[in-house]
């Protein structure tokens, strides 16, 4: 290709994704909204501010990976889209580990588990969906698929550990919140794609597929109405 | 249970860990039997090294306030003659009452002044 076809590609592929990027770019609406949602009624200024925070550091790359994407995936549709949420979500989660550099910080003098985060019919559903995948496409040899879900599979885990993990921000209830959304979309998201990656062909079949995938994820990513406080 | 450390208080950071666990075991916040998080979650929650929890945690062993199993990980335990934890409120009670007599205070102005205190700390 030309040099100044491929200047004319990345010009307009950035403008693309930069006007992506300013319709999606959170305010303190959002993050409040985000929080009650999670369980979190009436956030102060500083829960908001979190909120806004995390929000920020996934959008920020949703614009870039959703244009980045299906020319290497060879998709458009679904694929591209859960592809940039899990992605993104992963380097959000990637970023969040760094430890705090302020004087003043705090914990919870509270082991931490998975199951504090992502509840375990949720995981276990999870593993079903994925292990149900996995079967059904070693059983039928197609092995492009059987990569993409366990792909897929190891990024809801990896995201979801990472949720786990990072280290905690000063707002505990606002912090348990955000590390419950993170986990429960991510397992959420992976039961969705595994049902559709391993059940395709557009027969009935993959038809139900889909619709239990999705019900499953509805399921896991149910509002919170109120969570129990962090300390 | 929340727990506060400040790098620039003077302080050295286990020993901020080690006696913040030590006035919740005391207080009673921290009942005997309870779980503390694995060293490695603190370090990380509290932008810490391992080792500095891992101190806190050994010294916090050294005194009889936890114990570590290895099924249960660190846990809190009652140390032998440890002071009961309403006679320790009765006794801060009795300092607060004397200071704020002295500051020329009633008993409703006392109140008042340990609910505001409550509400800021």
């Amino acid at each position: 290709m030309p040099w100044d076809n491929v200047l004319a590609v990345a010009f307009f592929t950035g403008l693309i994704g930069l006007t992506i990027l300013i319709a999606l770019w959170p305010g303190e609406k959002h993050g409040k909204r985000l929080l009650e949602r999670w369980g979190v009624p009436d956030p102060d200024a500083a829960e908001v501010a979190l909120a806004v925070r995390y929000l920020k550091r996934r959008r920020l790359w949703y614009p870039w990976l959703y244009l980045a994407i299906p020319p290497v995936l060879g998709d458009t549709g679904p694929g591209t889209i859960i592809t940039t949420l899990l992605v993104g979500g992963l380097i959000a989660e990637l970023l969040a580990q760094r430890p705090s550099r302020t004087p003043r910080r705090e914990a919870v003098l509270a082991p931490r588990t998975l199951t504090d985060v992502v509840p375990i019919w949720a995981l276990v559903l999870s593993g079903l969906a994925s292990a149900g995948a996995l079967v059904r496409l070693v059983w039928t040899a197609q092995w492009t698929l059987l990569a993409a879900a366990v792909g897929t599979t190891v990024v809801c885990w990896v995201i979801t550990a990472l949720a786990v993990r990072r280290p905690t921000a000063s707002e505990l209830r606002a912090d348990l919140a955000l590390r419950r959304r993170s986990g429960r979309v991510a397992i959420g998201l992976g039961i969705a794609a595994c049902a559709a990656i391993g059940w395709p062909g557009g027969n009935l079949g993959s038809l139900l597929a889909v619709v239990a995938g999705l019900a499953a994820f509805l399921a896991v990513t149910a509002p919170v109405k109120r969570q129990p406080a962090a300390a | 249970m929340k727990i506060v450390v400040d790098t620039e208080n003077g302080l050295a950071p286990w020993r901020q860990v080690h006696d913040q666990v030590v006035r919740a075991v005391t207080a009673g916040a921290l009942p005997d039997g309870t779980r503390l998080p694995p060293i490695r979650q603190l370090a990380r929650d509290l932008g810490l090294a391992s080792g500095t929890v891992a101190r806190a945690y050994r010294e916090l062993e050294a005194g009889g306030w936890v114990a570590t199993a290895r099924a249960r990980g660190t846990v809190v335990t009652i140390p032998a003659g440890r002071p009961d934890p309403t006679a320790l409120l009765l006794t801060a009670a009795i300092e607060y009452t004397t200071r704020a007599r002295d500051l020329g205070a009633d008993v409703e102005a006392a109140v008042t002044a340990v609910r505001a205190a409550y509400e800021v700390s």
